[in-house]
């Protein structure tokens, strides 16, 4: 949706989520394809744990994930032949791409009384060092885009698509993202679940998810 | 008087031990508990109070009902299985022969392993795609195509993770009403056989009604146990499909951990220890009724 140039999250009370065309665009290929029996059946009740073992089925597969999953899938799938590779989401049009970025975040809570000593952690994390020597060593992306350009991920190519990803990502900026996007019991989820296993009109359930979504933010 | 207030004394210091532990791990969070419900608690800003209205929210709040409306769902539905179940296979296993030492080993072993664990080990067996349980009716050739077991129909969701419990926890009664079995003089027994009352009779003349405090014990032991799910449900359902498999712990959890709204959750945690205590009354007074 991103990459079709939809915005997803109410980033605070009164702000509208789920705007562009690229939702509906977005959802109505993904009913497709579940339709049309392009998604696994078991994808419905999937909580995570056994996603990855649709690769063991021999077929071509494409699953969305973060790029920890280049380690291990380098070394549990050592000495069988599988052969992966990296692409960012694609945008309903030829070209256009995004990607997720975050995850963990690092950041000062209003009021806090130690503003200065919590600017210096901040800057010792985006330090040179850190970003060479703590995360691209463990194949972590690094947090700043000029810092891709390093001897770790020059000797792993498809770390290097990954990091491509700092170009074109984006993070979802709201304090109450894990009860809007989140939550299993969340507006998101329930979206998905409705556009890609019922038959309810498309723009209904985008009206629906929205209005839960301006709800939540709105309480804060 | 003067040795009645030292033997006083000496009694509450026996005591106070007791009450140090109570107070400082019952009812010291209890009582923090009750007043986060009272503000409005980000956890990283100060709390703000508010008063009543986290309560007032929470009667409001359509999915908090129909968490406890399954949660109760779930105990009606799982505690007779575990009580009766339990009941049966002690009956079968409480004499102590290796065979039957050997059988009540093996139906206690899962109580020991962590319920986290047990949950997903249940979530692979379950697995649409790759589970062991489509793969034994497959191949048995009760089914042509892969059954969701979970998550997608509340109520095959629900019977699915109440196997899974079964099989977790039916040891713990069982060993219970095994220790009270056991407890019976064999006399009281052989004096029904010599009477002539067969062995249906034995157990519901006798076995059954001198068992009853164990009963009671393990069923308000299940009953509790069973409002308070959280793990089997958090690790296989998620509580889908609709939040229709949504327990009220779970619930409580999303809110004060994942939402970050504490006061809130400390309300709904409150107004569920509530329930929870009336069932404790109810079962307390059926035990006292037994004693009498």
């Amino acid at each position: 949706m991103w990459a079709s140039g939809a915005k997803i999250e109410a980033a605070g009370p009164g702000d509208e989520p789920l705007t562009g065309d690229g939702v509906k665009q977005v959802l109505q290929f993904a009913r497709d394809m579940v339709k049309a029996g392009n998604v696994p059946e078991g994808a419905q009740a999937e909580n995570g744990e056994t996603f990855h073992l649709q690769f063991g089925t021999g077929n071509l597969g494409m699953m969305g994930t973060g790029n920890f999953n280049i380690t291990l899938a380098r070394d549990q799938m050592k000495g069988h032949e599988f052969e992966f590779g990296i692409s960012l989401l694609p945008g309903v049009e030829d070209g256009k791409s995004a990607s997720f970025i975050g995850g963990d975040l690092v950041v000062i809570p209003k009021g806090s009384k130690r503003v200065e000593d919590a600017v210096q952690f901040m800057k010792f994390l985006l330090s040179d060092e850190v970003q060479v020597e703590s995360y691209a060593k463990l194949l972590n992306l690094t947090t700043r885009s000029d810092m891709t350009d390093n001897k770790y991920f020059q000797a792993e190519p498809l770390v290097q698509d990954v990091a491509k990803a700092l170009e074109v990502g984006k993070t979802p900026y709201t304090t109450t993202f894990f009860e809007q996007i989140n939550s299993p019991q969340g507006p998101w989820l329930q979206m998905l679940q409705r556009a890609y296993y019922k038959d309810d009109d498309l723009e209904t359930i985008i009206a629906d998810a929205k209005k839960a979504m301006k709800d939540i933010a709105a309480k804060g | 008087m003067y040795a009645n207030r030292r033997s006083r004394l000496i009694g509450f210091l026996y005591l106070a031990p007791a009450l140090l532990f109570v107070g400082v791990f019952t009812a010291w969070p209890f009582l923090n508990m009750f007043w986060i419900s009272l503000n409005e608690w980000g956890l990283i800003t100060e709390p703000t109070f508010i008063g009543l209205e986290n309560y007032q929210d929470a009667f409001a709040d359509k999915q908090f009902w129909v968490s406890l409306l399954f949660t109760l769902k779930y105990t009606l539905l799982i505690t007779p299985p575990l009580i009766i179940g339990g009941y049966l296979i002690a009956l079968l296993t409480a004499e102590n022969t290796p065979i039957r030492r050997f059988t009540r080993t093996v139906v206690f072993i899962p109580v020991v392993i962590g319920l986290g664990v047990s949950s997903l080990l249940w979530y692979w067996l379950f697995s649409g795609d790759f589970g062991f349980v489509n793969k034994i009716l497959h191949d048995l050739g009760l089914i042509g195509k892969s059954i969701l077991w979970l998550g997608v129909d509340a109520d095959r969701s629900t019977y699915s993770i109440i196997v899974s419990i079964v099989w977790k926890v039916i040891g713990f009664g069982m060993i219970l009403f095994v220790g009270a079995i056991q407890a019976i003089p064999t006399e009281v027994t052989e004096a029904a056989m010599v009477d002539g009352a067969s062995y249906w009779q034995r157990v519901r003349r006798v076995i059954l009604p001198l068992t009853m405090r164990t009963v009671l014990l393990v069923t308000l032991v299940s009953i509790i146990g069973s409002l308070l799910a959280f793990d089997q449900f958090y690790i296989m359902t998620a509580g889908q499909p609709n939040n229709l498999t949504a327990t009220s712990v779970f619930y409580v959890y999303l809110n004060s951990f994942q939402y970050l709204h504490l006061g809130y959750g400390a309300a709904l945690s409150l107004i569920l220890a509530v329930i929870i205590l009336a069932f404790t009354v109810v079962q307390l007074a059926l035990t006292r009724r037994s004693q009498a």
